[in-house]
């Protein structure tokens, strides 16, 4: 029987393995090879070492990874204490509260990289600040970004932890801090630790915010190829840089993987009770200013976009249906349109390409050969979550425009690139409820008389409605505002959303920014509606 | 003809599982006779459960060979044997209602005939009205007996229950074990019933083999 299961498992495990050796390792395979060979064809390695020789790079390195640390350091610092007051205590508005903290998480880029501006520039309501193009800048928006999933994930965990334990240890003479510190707290270490882990790999490969907030002189490695690419055209400066950048993407995954065995593993230990947890005036404060914070950008862009030369009003929303000029050679709306069709392909790519991985990560094979194997398929479906969109982009570009795939000029580029950055999120969001499952249901079923088919569709994708509807709402909103890849391939006469809101803000002029403004507004407007809707089918679900 | 004992509807042979922890269950064989109820005793860890589960195909057989009514059905899928395994803590499937979990194992017979066996089954467990019920509104005891309901609907050939009734209190139990023993005997139903009681097992079994 178990045979015959196994051929089953490797033709379905074979489908999502084929894409992402196509449409993944072979484009960025060949821009990574190209910084090794020179303009005769022949192996040579001095473009690479003259870029790993130069200071500037390291220089970017350095920002890359400072700008990564400080800004996990800081979303975990100020979402523990989020998670607490989110998840463990209970007062009126609470779910409206976190929905609100988990829109920025969502976002696109570049959306919150106008917001951000918006607020930040001169004109902006902390003008006054002059964080304008500044390192605490793009800190500040990776903190906007990843604190609800620091709150998510260790929320989660604390509010199924025993406050029974807790109590034990205050009967035994612990302080309330001696108890968080001793108890609590190293319950919840995998928890923080897999949040601060994938808080860092997002941190560390963010394209359009520091594109848009970081200016020349904040650049990361991603914004450092793109520059490379579309400015310098050197692409061997680029390989080398792809290269770094895969390097650094491997370790964070490596340390994530690891945290993330612990955390299922913990999972299981604790008991599902939540309780009522004692308020605390400090954490709810240190809570409600954050939020407040992370208010402020939201506001501030509807606010902006609502600003027109002739004073207050809808007037930036008008021109929305224009074209507008030399920045653009169709209107917004078009641009909605052609987003909301592409990123509708791209979630039914990722989901259907989703669903078959996880249904082979699901299984339980006995052999240890066979497990490790399993371990192998799941990392690299991880892989597309870190190596730099804009190489993934690129190496579309120099791989897919000759037989066997010449797709150069197809619009079918993007909903492929759309779905390998959305896959990962897919694939995180269906696994832990398909592992969930308990496999003495599907025993069960199989008892009854139950084909292995009949237990998958009447027991397992039955489970699974919820968790499908909230991974349908990330891959659909993860498309619509993907910039990176999008970015390379979007044609001039056939952009994006978010690449039109790029090039409205990259050029100057008062219409220009307020269109900007508007668009953005729109972009995060069908975001919320599309993640509004899938939290309706889904439910509360940590994200990891 | 190998296995075919006289009257004997199972009759296991040598059965030896590996975990990977080391042996579960070693050249372990049994026979049940046709309609008997055989309980089988033991300490935890004996291998108990891991004896029923090889029985419903969820566990490879290192060797050994299970015969039912002198057919060979070692290789038979899971789900073309016809022995329904009822899980200590019923397993029922909480995505449906308590009607729905009954007649899962009834999706090959036309529906009216399925709601009627759905009703029947649950009138027979003393809970007739609580077909529209969801399973979280079920206490431990209800739950079990829907368990039981769903196992018997599509009258299996053999029924396998592993510890049934231990996560319930004494009461409970007592009652429940008299009441299962009338029904499998309804029914003419053969059995293998794991517990690690005494005393359940001298109640429901027509006889009790006693695991090492």
């Amino acid at each position: 029987m178990d045979g015959r299961r196994g051929w089953v498992v490797g033709i379905v495990a074979a489908i999502p393995v084929a894409f992402l050796l196509i449409f993944f390792l072979w484009p960025v395979a060949t821009l990574i090879g190209r910084g090794f060979f020179d303009d005769a064809g022949a192996l040579s390695a001095s473009g690479v070492l003259s870029v790993l020789g130069s200071p500037r790079t390291w220089r970017i390195v350095g920002q890359t990874l400072g700008q990564a640390t400080v800004g996990t350091l800081v979303s975990v610092l100020l979402g523990v204490p989020g998670a607490y007051v989110l998840y463990c205590q209970r007062f009126r508005g609470q779910r409206v509260l976190r929905a609100l903290v988990s829109v920025p998480f969502v976002l696109p880029s570049v959306v919150v990289g106008v917001a951000f501006s918006s607020l930040l520039s001169e004109s902006g309501w902390l003008g006054g600040l002059g964080l304008s193009e500044s390192f605490t800048a793009v800190v500040l928006a990776l903190v906007f970004f990843n604190y609800s999933l620091v709150v998510r994930t260790v929320g989660v965990l604390w509010a199924r932890l025993d406050v029974r334990t807790t109590q034990a240890a205050r009967t035994l003479g612990a302080s309330g801090l001696r108890a968080f510190w001793t108890v609590t707290l190293p319950a919840l270490k995998p928890a923080i630790a897999s949040a601060a882990a994938l808080t860092f790999l997002f941190c560390a490969s963010a394209f359009g915010v520091v594109l848009v907030l970081g200016g020349v002189s904040y650049g990361t490695v991603e914004t450092e190829i793109y520059y490379q690419t579309t400015q310098l055209l050197d692409l061997p400066a680029a390989a080398a840089l792809s290269v770094l950048q895969l390097v650094i993407i491997c370790a964070c995954l490596l340390v994530t993987n690891r945290m993330r065995a612990r955390n299922e593993r913990a999972l299981r230990l604790q008991t599902a009770r939540p309780g009522r947890n004692p308020g605390s005036v400090v954490l709810s404060a240190i809570t409600g200013v954050t939020i407040a914070l992370v208010a402020l950008p939201l506001l501030s862009l509807v606010y902006r976009s609502l600003q027109t030369a002739d004073g207050f009003g809808l007037g930036n929303y008008l021109l929305l249906g224009q074209v507008a000029g030399k920045a653009t050679t169709v209107s917004v709306w078009t641009a909605t349109g052609n987003s909301l069709w592409t990123a509708l392909w791209a979630a039914i790519l990722a989901l259907g390409l989703g669903t078959l991985t996880c249904y082979v990560l699901s299984r339980r094979p006995r052999s240890p050969g066979l497990r490790f194997g399993l371990r192998l398929f799941d990392s690299a479906f991880m892989l597309p979550l870190g190596v730099s969109a804009v190489t993934v982009g690129f190496g579309f570009l120099i791989t897919l425009n000759r037989p066997p795939f010449d797709l150069r000029t197809s619009w079918v580029l993007i909903p492929l690139a759309q779905a390998l950055v959305a896959l990962p999120l897919v694939v995180r969001t269906l696994l832990p409820t398909w592992r969930a499952i308990d496999p003495r249901l599907q025993q069960a079923a199989a008892t009854l008389g139950a084909s292995p088919w009949r237990v998958l569709y009447s027991v397992d994708l039955r489970l699974l409605r919820r968790a499908f509807g909230l991974a349908a709402g990330f891959a659909f909103a993860t498309s619509l505002g993907e910039f990176g890849a999008t970015s390379f391939l979007a044609r001039a006469d056939r952009p994006t959303l978010p690449v039109v809101i790029y090039r409205l803000i990259s050029r100057p002029g008062v219409e220009n920014l307020g269109m900007a403004l508007a668009a953005s507004v729109v972009l995060a407007v069908l975001t919320g509606l599309i993640m509004l809707t899938a939290e309706r089918l889904g439910g509360e679900n940590a994200w990891i | 003809m190998p296995g075919s004992e006289l009257g004997a509807a199972l009759v296991a042979r040598d059965l030896t599982v590996n975990y990977e922890e080391g042996v579960a269950l070693a050249d372990f064989s049994l026979s049940v006779a046709q309609g008997e109820i055989v309980a089988v005793l033991g300490p935890s860890g004996s291998g108990k459960s891991t004896l029923l589960r090889a029985i419903a195909g969820l566990e490879p057989l290192v060797s050994g060979r299970i015969f039912f009514a002198g057919e060979d059905v070692t290789n038979v899928p899971t789900h073309q044997r016809g022995f329904v395994l009822m899980f200590q803590d019923g397993q029922l499937f909480p995505h449906l209602s308590v009607a729905a979990n009954v007649g899962y194992g009834l999706f090959k017979w036309p529906p009216p005939k399925r709601a009627a066996r759905v009703a029947e089954l649950l009138a027979i467990v003393g809970l007739p009205d609580y077909g529209d019920r969801p399973i979280t509104a079920l206490s431990g005891g209800e739950a079990q007996r829907v368990a039981l309901a769903r196992s018997l609907a599509p009258n299996p050939r053999l029924l396998l229950l592993d510890e049934p009734l231990s996560a319930l209190d004494a009461d409970l139990r007592t009652a429940l074990a008299d009441f299962i023993r009338t029904t499998l005997k309804e029914t003419a139903t053969p059995a293998l019933y794991v517990t690690h009681d005494h005393t359940e097992a001298a109640c429901v079994a027509d006889r009790i083999i006693e695991m090492p």
